[in-house]
């Protein structure tokens, strides 16, 4: 029996030894996360984006729709990236239905109230805005109202409501 | 065949399968037994065989419904055969009429009680998460599912073995049934052995105290296996009995059998093995007899219905005795801390202020975590320690106390359950000479422990029985409707059957009732894996998010290795969330020749490398100097800085080190200079993807888990749509 006792002993002993993880080889590295946080605004945003209600001020429709119409005075918020060369962007289309009320339009886009550019949209269809920011501007990090505003309004003529455009993607997208 | 004749047919079937087998096993041990011991020992003793061959079936994946059909068919039949002329060479004497009277008005109605709510849809908290959950695993696999892993599942499952037998044949609620079936056993084995060992009136009154106790009423009548485990155990103290009185040494490899099939039904269940080996080797030195025989054949039996199981988890897991001891056995499959988080929170009484309380819990109010009540009666059990005056007093409260052992390490009062038919049996011996005394107390316990009377005294949230509803048991309201009511995430099944792709994964905070999922359901604390998920879904949240830069500084040098090393003690784990090499203030970028290793816990050190600020490299263990963290180049790097990026663990005192060409660890910094950063950004939307990533495309979060606070108001944030709610849970689909 004592020569059992210690065989068993020394099998337990020896599996008490045995798992052993060895070492391992690099795993795949993960990409730095695209998604933000509570509060946290980015400097880009796509109309479809979950969160684009966050960054909306006024004056955007509410729909979840990758094209959201802006109304009488669109006020958004973003924040400035990190860059050397900080451009503003805008991509949007101007409807044939409001066109035909408005005719040409000049759409002008405000950085904290400075005046960033025109642009004049001579036929219905899609368009991009693009400038870039003087950086006297637009601190890194920082949060900056941006209005688009249209000069000719389409006003629906069933209840008055207001429309400029339709508003796809703004912001500061990233350097190239 | 309706469902209820399909539910008798499949617990029916099981119980007789163990009859006929523990007959030919008795058959050809031992025969001295009277007519009713036989039939009554045969069970719980071809039980063990039966568990022993439907683990055999499981380990070689051939666990079908037409083996275990045909086998048992055979074995009843031959059984039959061979008992039809058998002859019994002893009697036992006659039952006190009082007695019988009693025990036939106090038991049959409970019984029927236990049978019915048997009967019933299954619905029990650990019945419907792991004892089924199991058993319906294993019954869609046809055998042990190797590649699950789940705590749960490394427990042995020696009485979840007879539950699928019951479980081809009729589901959930014959498996309760077999249950109910060595629930009944208990209290006839108990008169038994009292009218053997010339204690009748004892006998008959642990019977009925043991048989009425609320917390067995329950127990047995569910599909769980204590109340088995308690049956067994009387099995083997009555088989040692009987070599004590009879001396023939198979008696002692029949009760070895036993006491391993105890360990096989529940590891708690080990002591028994140990009151075997002190009882057969006290009797045989007082005989002076050969008591290395006596002691080889009880371990030998033990050895051959216990072995399985450990060598199962032994090849399986690389840890005999897994779940637990994991310290002593490293395997990846389940962390240390976890295991020693696990058994504290079992191990403490909640909502109980002072101790001297803890009696009354568990015997009358059923309250705090005690989980049910013993029954009033054992607030006398010190009058049990009168029994110590005769020798079968001493052995039955020695039992006693051994088997009641593990109930320090858990406060539910089912773990008290091996223990009470010996306590019981001793109170009867300690008062069965006081006229009418046994009979009133049995009486009066009985009367207190009716389900409708308990209301009244109870803690209001006690784990006890209620009246029993027809409805439900007899399936005049549909199964899966009445499932719905009481195992409540049940409501959400078709949701989660249509929307979880078979092969992927759902993770839960909480545990679920999986025996009615056809989804695998990864349980916070069940696995190593689930806690990495939950290490990962709480990052954003807690305090684990990697905001301190310990920044190992030193002058040029070159290295083939380098080693970061703990070298403070404390409670509290270890962990890194990156470890990043640097040279000339950039970083060396990880290359394949790179080899990454950890003590302990080094199957995770990859987390510490993988550039995701959700996932860290835990020691899942107590801190201490020695562990540490090493990166082998696999060439000469010229590096001259090393940082740590974890969370503000103020206990970590780390050292770095690095290997020359010359074999020889140095020290490269004796401390760091640690920076508190900015969390990262978006670390809700990395957890989800990263828990995506691992396979699991859902979670089921209830309203009560912490993280459902922030998912309330951020769900966007984690990339998350919720799908459908029910009862309080919600079903969420990782977009």
């Amino acid at each position: 029996v004592l020569r059992i006792i210690i065989v068993t002993a020394w099998a337990l002993s020896l599996c008490a030894c045995g798992a052993q993880p060895g070492d391992f080889p690099v795993p795949p590295q993960r990409p730095v996360s695209d998604g933000k946080d509570p509060g946290q605004l980015g400097h880009f945003l796509r109309m479809d984006d979950p969160m684009a209600n966050e960054y909306i001020v006024k004056d955007i429709t509410n729909e979840k729709a990758p094209w959201r119409w802006t109304l009488a005075k669109p006020e958004l918020k973003l924040r400035v990236p990190k860059t050397s060369r900080l451009t503003f962007v805008m991509d949007f289309i101007v409807t044939g239905v409001t066109f035909k009320v408005t005719g040409p339009v000049v759409v002008t886009c405000y950085l904290n109230d400075n005046r960033l550019g025109s642009m004049r949209c001579p036929a219905p269809g899609q368009y991009r805005f693009e400038k870039p920011v003087p950086p006297a501007w637009a601190a890194a990090g920082a949060t900056v109202t941006v209005r688009p505003d249209v000069d000719k309004l389409w006003v629906a003529p069933e209840d008055g409501a207001k429309l400029g455009f339709l508003l796809g993607a703004i912001g500061f997208p990233e350097e190239p | 065949m309706s469902d209820t004749w399909r539910i008798l047919f499949g617990a029916v079937f099981t119980v007789l399968f163990c009859w006929a087998a523990g007959r030919l096993l008795l058959a050809w041990i031992y025969r001295g037994f009277s007519r009713v011991e036989m039939n009554l020992l045969a069970i719980p003793c071809g039980a063990a065989s039966v568990s022993l061959f439907v683990f055999g079936l499981c380990a070689a994946g051939v666990a079908r419904k037409g083996v275990m059909l045909w086998v048992g068919v055979a074995t009843i039949g031959l059984a039959l055969w061979k008992t039809r002329r058998a002859a019994y060479v002893r009697r036992l004497p006659e039952l006190p009429k009082l007695w019988l009277i009693l025990l036939i008005v106090v038991i049959a109605p409970f019984f029927f009680v236990y049978f019915l709510h048997g009967l019933a849809p299954e619905v029990s908290p650990d019945g419907v998460e792991y004892h089924l959950g199991n058993v319906r695993r294993i019954w869609l696999e046809r055998g042990f599912v190797w590649d699950y892993h789940n705590m749960y599942c490394y427990l042995s499952q020696g009485f979840e073995m007879l539950f699928l037998v019951a479980f081809e044949f009729g589901r959930h609620s014959a498996a309760a049934l077999v249950h109910v079936a060595f629930q009944l056993i208990l209290p006839i084995l108990l008169v038994t052995f009292g009218l053997r060992s010339g204690y009748p009136r004892a006998g008959c009154f642990a019977a009925v105290v043991a048989y009425t106790s609320p917390v067995v009423g329950l127990d047995g009548s569910i599909a769980y296996n204590d109340v088995g485990l308690a049956t067994v155990l009387m099995s083997v103290l009555y088989l040692l009995h009987v070599w004590s009185e009879e001396n023939n040494p198979k008696l002692l490899f029949l009760a070895g059998l036993l006491c391993g099939f105890s360990y096989g039904i529940k590891y708690t269940a080990l002591g028994i093995t140990a009151v075997a080996v002190a009882y057969v080797g006290f009797v045989v030195f007082r005989r002076r007899g050969p008591w290395a025989t006596s002691l080889a054949l009880v371990l030998a039996g033990a050895a051959v219905t216990a072995s399985p199981w450990v060598l199962r988890n032994w090849i399986w897991l690389g840890n005999p005795l897994a779940p637990f001891f994991n310290a002593w056995f490293p395997n990846p499959y389940y962390h240390p801390g976890m295991e020693q988080i696990y058994r504290e929170g079992l191990a403490h009484y909640e909502g109980i202020p002072h101790l001297w309380q803890i009696p009354l819990e568990l015997t009358v109010h059923g309250g705090g975590n005690v989980g049910g009540m013993l029954g009033p009666v054992f607030l006398l059990a010190p009058l049990a320690l009168l029994a110590l005056r005769n020798p079968l007093g001493r052995l039955l409260l020695f039992t006693a106390l051994v088997l009641a052992l593990p109930a320090t390490q858990n406060t539910g009062s089912r773990f008290l359950i091996p223990a009470l038919p010996f306590v019981a049996m001793a109170m009867g011996i300690a008062i069965g000479n006081s006229p009418g005394v046994a009979p009133a107390l049995a009486v009066f316990h009985a009367v207190l422990c009716w389900p409708t009377i308990l209301p009244l005294y109870c803690h209001k949230y006690a784990w006890r029985l209620g009246p029993p509803n027809l409805d439900a048991s007899f399936r005049r309201i549909p199964e899966m409707e009445w499932v719905g009511r009481h195992a409540l995430d049940v409501a959400l099944a078709p949701q989660i059957h249509a929307h979880v792709r078979p092969d992927r994964k759902i993770y839960s905070f909480a545990g679920r009732p999986e025996a009615y999922l056809d989804r695998e359901i990864l349980v916070s604390y069940e696995s190593a894996e689930a806690n990495l998920l939950n290490d990962i879904l709480l990052t954003p949240l807690h305090g684990y998010k990697p905001t301190a830069h310990r920044r190992f500084a030193f002058p040029p040098r070159a290295v083939e290795a380098v080693r970061v090393a703990q070298t403070a003690a404390s409670q509290s784990f270890w962990s890194v969330a990156e470890l990043r090499v640097y040279a000339g203030g950039r970083e060396v970028p990880r290359a394949p020749s790179w080899r990454l290793a950890a003590h302990p816990n080094g199957w995770e050190v990859q987390l510490a490398f993988d550039n995701s600020p959700v996932t860290r490299w835990s020691s899942w263990e107590a801190s201490r100097p020695g562990q540490s963290m090493e990166v082998r180049f696999g060439r000469s790097e010229t590096i001259d800085a090393v940082v740590v990026e974890s969370a503000a663990e103020g206990y970590s005192k780390l050292r770095l080190e690095g290997r020359g060409s010359d074999g020889r660890w140095v020290e490269l910094a004796a401390q760091p200079q640690t920076v508190d950063v900015d969390p990262p950004r978006g670390m809700r939307l990395a957890a989800t993807r990263e828990v995506k990533a691992r396979g699991v495309s859902h979670l089921l979060i209830q309203e009560t888990d912490f993280f459902y606070q922030d998912l309330l108001h951020n769900l966007r944030y984690w990339g998350l749509s919720e799908i459908g709610h029910a009862n309080g849970t919600h079903f969420y689909r990782i977009d």
